[in-house]
Parts: structure tokens; C-alpha cells; sequence
């Protein structure tokens, strides 16, 4: 059981940050939108985060420093600072995101508005924050995730033809109906939330607030391999039930109930029930860690203290930091911003900015000074994490243009 | 690393994480003070600066760097390790330069400590549950 | 004197000629931390991020692109610095001093 539950950092990650509010969202969308054309990509962005949350959590393991505190040492204080800035920025739209997420899922079983429901969100947030033990966070809302699972039985049942589903995902091609900066626009927008940038925030300061060292090594390589893969697989099954359920209907994704639907039509009451169990668990944990990343990212550049770990007394600028985060946005969810679009411009912009935050990561794996001679990067890791920083500075490129391109996908 | 003799001051010193004697977060080092030795006229590594004020100078806002510099006096009782101001640790006083930079000093004779110290007394006193040690 | 400041001298050698900017100090642990080299003209990433003197090698193409940055990187002996006015940006060199490549 203490195994299991050791790999409860990695699935919270990978449920919280892999599945959030973005990939439900996204997966959907694309699903519903794109049949299997861009599943491609929700592979490639899981290997790549494979790739660097690994190296985050050896470094975090082995040296205990965090991501954003080796951002701040190799970039220097000014890129580190426009780093601070985007991040920040990106990680207070996802939070936004998030906490409409949670409020939306508690709306379809209270029938109460969301928007009434957005600052209840936002305090239930925040006392977790305050209050809970780290692990027992990770493990609640970890294994309260997994009810996402109901989207790979919602797949079997309606049972595909899984040979053309397969052969679909493997032969991609722009869909007549859509233009090659669409295809590209949304396939920017899977990879940005594949790879969101405070998912490395939180594992890797999660990993210091666990208390790793050099013994856990192992636990860090098997929270990965089994975190983000399990990330990969709910996606590509949101995807798929959205391309085969509404595709066909012609049902485009435009509110978070629509990511339900799939679930509610093939495994009825009890499915939807599990699903928004799921959405709950998913969108609550990914705002708890966008909520703390916002503490880490700031505390970590400027050298406060931080952590949960520590009582509030003992990181008060970290705590301070978190509660206005949360403030914040959740005014500025109440506004009623349309919490599909926050969602769809958060990742987008998050792969903008993400080489600034999985450079200094690469750099750092491969010094033997962090790492000690034995665990710097092998070959082949480095070999695949270099072709990872080309896309990343590709896909950085080509954000902005695509997004003036497609006035935002439309 | 920690005994090596040569260093290089961009890599090894800046922006390092900064850690009192009992191994609290206490800061960056935001920039390095060098000092002319009156005989011989060599340069040498006096201080390590800590704080926003010295942050906002190294990003380029000087005025607005010295000048918070300026308004952090006052010192604190310090025991063994005195310092001259808040904002400068002779080097004396740094213990180990590694992954993160060692101090013989306490976080609060920093001035950046007052910041903290000011959301303690303001604002976090007032919530319940500010003591929990959120651990198991 | 600050470090930042230092950062942002240009070294000239006693003819005038622009050797460089500073973009690292190379310091020296014996007995106090001296100042012993100044590295000139190289822009200073590869060395920050420890591609230079930190022993890191990998990946094969940051290696590669780092060490080719910092072919053109200098190194002034300390010592050959006339005077350290850093106020006026701009550190003279003394008759005879030695730039040697670096790295």
C-alpha cells in the first residue's frame, strides 16, 4: 500500500496537471472537432513532459532546489523576471480556469449558478491550502481523480472499431473541413497543455516538500512513468469519446458539461455521477496546484521561504502570495469570463513561454556539481529532451502568429 | 565545490539561494560588493548583498534600488556574527557555496526578513490555524 | 564597488583599443576571496550556465553551441587593471598587459 500511495505526487500531477480543466477542454474540443487527426500530439506532449518532470524531480531529489529557483540561477534576474511574469500570468488564467472547472461540476449536481458558486471554490481552495497536509492532498484528490478512468470504460462500451480508431490516430491528416493553422492552432494548444509549465512548478516543489533525496530516486522515476502516461491515456480517451459521440452529432465543445456528454450517453446515471466525481477531482486538484505554484514560482525567485510544509507563520509571503492568487481570480472568474476560453488562451500562451522554464531544467540535469557524477543526464535522454527544446522553441514561435492567424481557433 | 579555489562570480555566487545557520530560506544573493585593499591596491570579495533594494538595482532601477537600500537600517541583536547593515554579509560569515550559499548569520538581521516578519504581525496572526505544521 | 556595475565596464587597453566587456570575475580563495581575472567578451552565457568551467557536457549540441559562444572570450589578468573607477563604465589597462584567450 505504501507504494501505491508513493506514487500519489505523480498521479495528483498528472490528474491535476495533465488532465485539468485544459485537457479536458482541449481533448474535447479537438475530439469533437479534429475525429482522431491530433491524438499525435497528446503522445508527443506526454513524453515530453515525461522527459523534463523527470529531470525536475532528479534535481529537486538530489539537490533539493526547485524549478523556479534554478530559472532565477541560470537565466539571470531579468529573463528570470519575464519568466516570473509569464508564468505567473498563465498560471493566474489556468487558476481562473480551474476554479470555474470545480464550480462548473458543482453546479451539475446543485443546480445552483456556477458563478455563485465560483467564491465557495475559491475558499475551499484556499483552506486546503492553509490547512491540509501535503500528502494526504496528493492522495485525496490523487485517487479522487482516477474516476476519470470512467472515460476508458465509457470507450469500451460504446466498443469502436478499435483497428480503425488506431489506424485513424496513426495516419493524421488536416480534416477537409479545416484549414493547416486551425490544425496547428489547436494541435499547439494540446502540446501547451501537455507540457504546462506549473506542472514541473509543482512536482518538483512537491518533491522538495516530500522530502526526497538520493533513496528516492526510484519513487520520482516510477511517479512519472506512471503519472503522466495514465495522463495520456484519460486524454486520448476524452478524445476519442468526443470524436465518436459528438463528432457524429455534430456537437461542438463550448462548455465543460459537453465534455460529460460522451460518459452520460454510453454508461448512463452512474457514469455521469463517476465523471463529474472525475471533473471535480481533477479541476480541484488542478487549482490547488496552480495556487501553490504561484506561491512557489514567486517565493523560489526571490528566496523566501515556501512550502506547506512549513507552517503559514514560517513562509508568510508564500501564503500571502497564494491567497491573493486565489483572490484574484476568483473575482475575476465572477466577472463571467467565458471559462472554455480562459482555458483555451491559458495553454495556448503557456506553450509560448515554456523554453524559458525547461531550458534552465535540461541545463541543470546535465551539471554534475547539482547532481553528482552518476545521475546527470544519460545519452539518450539528453539526446531526446535536445529534439523536445527544438519543438518547444518552434512551438514558442509559432504561438503568437497562429493565434492572430485563427482569431484564437474560431 | 564547496572547497574549491577558484570560482566564477556569475555562476557560483549570483543568485544563489541564500540559507541562515539554521537552515532557513533567507534571500538571494542579489548582487557582490568588491573592495580595493588599501596596500595593494587588488581588488577582493567584502560582502555579499541581499535584499530587494539591491535586486532593484542589479535589474537597473538604481535610484530605486539605493534608495531601499537606504530606508532598511536598524539592527538587530546578532550574537557571534554582527553585521554592519541588513543588506551585506561579509563573506566571512558564508560557511558553504554549493547548490545553495550557507550563512553563519539568523534570517532576522536581514532587512528582507521584515517584510515577512510584516504579513506575520498584520495579517497571518489573524487567520486561525496559522501555527498548523502542515506535515504528518 | 558592485558586482553589477562591474558587469557592465568595457575593458580598453592603454592604446584605447576595445578589448571587450566584462561579463564574469574570476575569483580566488586564499585567505579572502580575491579578484584574480576579469573574462572579456564573450557574452558570459556559456560560463553562467556552466558549459565553461562547471564540467557540463551534455547535451551534445548546448555543449557544442556554448563552447563555439565563448571561443572569443578573454581573460585580463586583475592586477593589469589601472584603476577600478566602475563609475565611468570603463576600465583602462595598464602599458604591457596581457589579454590571453580563455577556455
Amino acid at each position: 500500500m505504501k507504494r501505491v500511495l508513493g506514487v500519489a505526487l505523480g498521479v495528483l500531477t498528472a490528474i491535476g496537471g495533465f488532465v485539468d480543466m485544459g485537457d479536458l477542454v482541449a481533448n474535447a474540443e479537438t475530439g469533437a472537432r479534429f475525429d482522431m487527426n491530433l491524438a499525435w500530439v497528446v503522445v508527443v506532449g506526454g513524453i515530453g513532459i515525461v522527459l523534463y518532470a523527470e529531470m525536475s524531480g532528479r534535481v529537486a531529489a538530489l539537490c533539493g532546489r526547485p524549478v523556479f529557483d534554478l530559472v532565477r540561477e541560470r537565466l539571470g534576474p531579468r529573463f528570470g523576471l519575464a519568466n516570473l511574469i509569464a508564468s505567473f500570468f498563465i498560471n493566474f488564467l489556468t487558476l481562473t480556469a480551474e476554479i470555474a472547472g470545480v464550480a462548473l461540476a458543482l453546479s451539475l449536481v446543485s443546480s445552483v449558478n456556477y458563478l455563485l458558486l465560483i467564491p465557495i471554490v475559491a475558499f475551499l481552495v484556499w483552506l486546503v491550502c492553509w490547512r491540509m497536509p501535503f500528502q494526504m492532498m496528493e492522495r485525496v484528490f490523487g485517487l479522487l481523480g482516477l474516476c476519470l478512468l470512467v472515460f476508458a470504460v465509457t470507450l469500451w462500451k460504446i466498443g469502436p472499431d478499435w483497428n480503425q480508431l488506431l489506424s485513424e490516430a496513426s495516419h493524421p491528416h488536416v480534416p477537409g473541413s479545416e484549414s493547416v493553422f486551425t490544425y496547428a492552432y489547436y494541435g499547439i494548444a494540446l502540446f501547451g497543455a501537455a507540457m504546462t509549465p506549473y506542472e514541473v512548478f509543482f512536482f518538483s516543489s512537491g518533491a522538495v516538500e516530500d522530502g526526497w533525496t538520493k533513496k528516492d530516486l526510484g519513487e520520482n522515476r516510477a511517479n512519472v512513468l506512471i503519472g503522466f502516461p495514465l495522463g495520456v491515456v484519460l486524454s486520448l480517451a476524452i478524445m476519442a469519446s468526443a470524436h465518436l459521440v459528438l463528432a457524429p452529432r455534430h456537437i461542438s465543445v463550448e462548455q465543460l458539461s459537453q465534455v460529460a456528454l460522451p460518459v452520460a450517453s454510453a454508461v448512463g446515471r452512474v457514469g455521469l455521477a463517476v465523471v463529474i466525481i472525475g471533473i471535480f477531482a481533477a479541476t480541484f486538484g488542478a487549482a490547488l496546484e496552480t495556487a501553490l505554484s504561484a506561491g512557489y514560482v514567486a517565493a523560489q525567485y526571490f528566496g523566501w521561504p515556501w512550502g506547506k510544509r512549513r507552517s503559514p507563520r514560517n513562509s508568510a509571503r508564500f501564503h500571502i502570495v497564494v491567497v491573493l492568487t486565489l483572490l484574484g481570480a476568483a473575482l475575476f472568474g465572477i466577472t463571467g469570463v467565458d471559462p472554455v476560453k480562459v482555458t483555451e488562451y491559458s495553454i495556448v500562451l503557456s506553450a509560448a513561454a515554456l523554453p524559458l522554464t525547461y531550458f534552465p531544467i535540461l541545463v541543470i540535469a546535465n551539471d554534475p556539481n547539482y547532481m553528482g557524477p552518476d545521475h546527470t543526464n544519460g545519452r539518450v535522454v539528453n539526446a531526446l529532451a535536445t529534439v523536445y527544446l527544438v519543438i518547444l522553441l518552434l512551438v514558442a514561435v509559432a504561438t503568437i502568429p497562429l493565434i492572430i492567424i485563427t482569431k484564437g481557433g474560431s | 565545490m564547496a572547497h574549491d579555489r577558484v570560482l566564477h562570480a556569475t555562476l557560483d555566487l549570483l543568485d544563489r539561494q541564500l540559507r541562515d545557520r539554521n537552515g532557513v530560506l533567507c534571500g538571494n544573493v542579489d548582487d557582490v560588493e568588491i573592495e580595493i585593499d588599501d596596500a595593494s591596491g587588488q581588488p577582493y570579495v567584502a560582502s555579499i548583498v541581499t535584499g530587494p533594494g539591491a535586486l532593484a538595482y542589479r535589474l537597473g532601477l538604481r535610484r530605486l534600488g539605493t534608495w531601499l537600500e537606504r530606508a532598511s537600517t536598524g539592527l538587530h541583536d546578532a550574537g557571534d556574527a554582527p553585521l554592519d547593515d541588513r543588506i551585506h554579509v561579509p563573506i566571512e560569515f558564508v560557511t558553504s557555496i554549493g547548490p545553495t550559499i550557507e550563512l553563519a548569520i539568523h534570517a532576522k538581521q536581514l532587512a528582507s526578513y521584515d517584510t515577512e516578519q510584516w504579513w506575520v504581525d498584520h495579517v497571518i496572526t489573524h487567520i486561525p490555524g496559522n501555527d498548523s505544521r502542515a506535515t504528518e | 564597488m558592485r558586482l553589477s556595475d562591474l558587469l557592465t565596464c568595457e575593458v580598453v587597453d592603454s592604446d584605447g583599443t576595445v578589448v571587450g566587456t566584462v561579463n564574469d570575475v574570476r575569483l580566488v580563495r586564499d585567505g579572502r576571496m580575491r579578484v584574480d581575472a576579469l573574462i572579456v567578451g564573450s557574452g558570459g552565457l556559456g560560463i553562467r550556465l556552466g558549459y565553461i568551467r562547471n564540467g557540463v557536457r551534455g547535451p551534445w549540441l548546448l555543449a557544442k553551441v556554448f563552447s563555439r559562444l565563448e571561443r572569443r572570450a578573454r581573460l585580463v589578468d586583475a592586477a593589469d587593471v589601472g584603476s577600478w573607477s566602475v563609475a565611468e563604465h570603463r576600465l583602462t589597462l595598464r602599458v604591457g598587459a596581457t589579454v590571453q584567450p580563455y577556455a
